[in-house]
């Protein structure tokens, strides 16, 4: 199988074959990052296309310094960002469009509900670790964080939500996982 | 009991159940076998993993494709040619290039407007049809009806009577325009612009006319017609006096109006899903009452966005013109007889006026002359009357 490395070298000599390659590759997990994020399907699909489409933009200015995988999330995580100041003023909707069967629905709402009630920097740590599973170092790098800093802060927003999880577990708010 | 020495931190824990702590993974290890604290938090370390990974998620859509990403990319960075085969290229510059000379050379056709049926005015007008360029050469030119289409009125784009206006492909435009004349005959033209209003479809939003004859008179009106009627409709204002100033603008708003689809479609589907959780969950009385809260906030987000979206739709399909009409201003001015009661009333106050004026001046003439008179009555009467009496006395 082609390295990601070596694929991305192809997409900026514009190998389209390549891009389909790393397309398919990443198109679920970059989905899945702002399908978590974005409470608007559409806009998530659009955001994702428009990830891809900085990628491709940005081709021939790519170094491989890092992994192909944090380049892309570090590319995601900016649209998300930009897209989050344009839209500051308009009130973000209550939960985000689930999909699934009515017990799936109900679990996402209920880990929704318990992560809304983190910080917003642990939030979104928490998320990218165990989501989109990136490494301490990916974190740090992409959030300008220490390592250090990384690694007290997921575990200080674990424990805190582990409370949240099971205080929403008592009242029976949807929770339908084990 | 013999309390356990925790050489481990939980943070250290928190980093092995992330696999990020593998140089100290032995050490780790074997101080879990002894501390069960540590077990404990690793176990709910581990726990919370496993529940966060109930919040599962959609698949990909199938029209997120790597296809429509590199068109996208090829739009914006038309150099990239690259990205298309040279099977593609040389076809797709050959057929752009015909379609080019196609547009350029092929006269453009316009609607065809005299197929519009005028509907009979108050000035006999019945049956006439207007041509493109009649509407702004007419003095009071009278708009088309509404198209009719299979038994419907069709206005600006949409066919009313059939379950409200479907969403429209293409772009959504917002076009606006605003008009300033001059009008010799100003009656002529505020009548005009009801006639014109209406005559388009449309109708007037508000309409002012301020001053008062002598005066110049300003008429200002908002008039909303259907947008494909804004251009026949502006040319008919035209006609109505002398253009000091026009201008004419367009807003873009089929990103928003998606947008607020999308969100409105969202919304709505919340509102489904909290009524449900509603109905079947049960819990305390203070969390069913929040649920509720929020189900009450969520309609309320969808009612302020369906207004806006109809907003929209309804500045989409119906152009804003301002239109200020100004009356020529006339220099003469015709006062004409004035009523008895104020002849009398300025023949009493004149009278009164010479009376006092003639009292002041005789007045002012004693003064003047009573000085004079008093020295030659000392000088002249005083000797006349000395010598008038000696005589008198003589001839006693």
């Amino acid at each position: 199988m082609t390295s990601d490395e070596a694929l991305m070298a192809a997409v900026r000599d514009g190998s389209r074959e390549a891009f389909a390659t790393l397309f398919d590759r990443y198109r679920q997990a970059i989905w899945g990052f702002f399908r978590r994020r974005v409470a608007d399907r559409g806009r998530a699909e659009e955001l994702t296309q428009d990830a891809f489409v900085a990628v491709l933009e940005g081709a021939g200015r790519y170094e491989a310094r890092g992994p192909v995988r944090s380049y892309l999330f570090g590319i995601a995580y900016n649209i998300l960002l930009a897209d989050r100041r344009r839209v500051a003023s308009a009130p973000a909707p209550l939960l985000h469009d689930v999909a699934g069967a009515p017990a799936d629905r109900d679990a996402a709402l209920w880990i929704q509900s318990a992560l809304a009630q983190l910080d917003a920097g642990d939030r979104e740590l928490i998320m990218l670790r165990e989501y989109d599973e990136l490494s301490y170092l990916e974190i740090a790098h992409l959030q300008s964080i220490p390592i250090n800093t990384v690694r007290s802060r997921l575990f200080r927003a674990r424990m805190a939500l582990k409370q949240g999880l099971e205080a929403r577990a008592r009242v029976g708010v949807g929770h339908a996982a084990g | 009991m013999q309390p356990v020495e925790h050489a481990i931190d939980p943070e250290d824990l928190n980093a092995y159940v992330d696999g990020e702590a593998a140089e100290r993974a032995a050490e780790i290890e074997a101080h879990l076998k002894t501390c069960v604290a540590c077990q404990k938090v690793l176990k709910d370390l581990r726990g919370v993993s496993r529940d966060l990974g109930a919040w599962r998620i959609d698949d990909v859509p199938a029209s997120l494709r790597a296809r429509d990403v590199v068109d996208r990319t090829w739009i914006r960075q038309p150099w990239r040619l690259r990205w298309m085969p040279s099977w593609v290229t040389v076809p797709a510059i050959g057929i752009a290039a015909v379609a080019l000379l196609i547009t350029a050379t092929v006269p453009k056709r316009t609607p065809n407007v005299s197929a519009l049926v005028v509907p009979p005015s108050p000035h006999g007008e019945a049956g006439s049809s207007i041509g493109p360029g009649e509407m702004g050469k007419s003095a009071v030119p009278a708009p088309p009806s509404p198209v009719r289409v299979g038994g419907a009125a069709r206005v600006g784009g949409y066919v009313q009577g059939q379950g409200g206006p479907p969403p429209a492909p293409g772009p959504r435009i917002i076009r606006t325009a605003s008009l300033h004349l001059v009008a010799r005959d100003f009656d002529t033209a505020r009548a005009s612009v009801e006639r014109i209003a209406s005559g388009a479809g449309g109708y007037i939003g508000t309409l002012t006319v301020s001053g008062a004859r002598p005066s110049a008179r300003t008429l200002t009106t908002i008039v909303h017609v259907p947008a494909d009627r804004l251009n026949a409709t502006v040319a008919a204002f035209r006609a109505l006096g002398e253009v000091v100033e026009e201008s004419q603008g367009a807003q873009d708003v089929t990103e928003q109006l998606v947008d607020l689809e999308a969100r409105l479609a969202n919304s709505r589907n919340t509102e489904q899903r909290m009524n449900e959780l509603l109905r079947t969950r049960t819990g305390r009385l203070s969390d069913v009452l929040e649920a509720e809260r929020e189900v009450a906030r969520v309609r309320e987000e969808i009612e302020r966005l369906d207004a806006q979206r109809k907003n929209l739709d309804t500045r989409v399909t119906y152009s804003a013109i301002n239109v200020q009409i100004d009356e020529e201003h006339k220099s003469t001015l015709s006062l004409g007889p004035l009523p008895l009661t104020a002849r009398l009333r300025n023949a009493l106050v004149d009278g009164f006026r010479t009376a006092v004026e003639t009292a002041v001046a005789t007045l002012l003439f004693v003064l003047q002359v009573a000085p004079v008179a008093l020295f030659w009555l000392i000088v002249v009467g005083l000797p006349v009357r000395m010598v008038l009496r000696r005589r008198a006395r003589a001839s006693a």
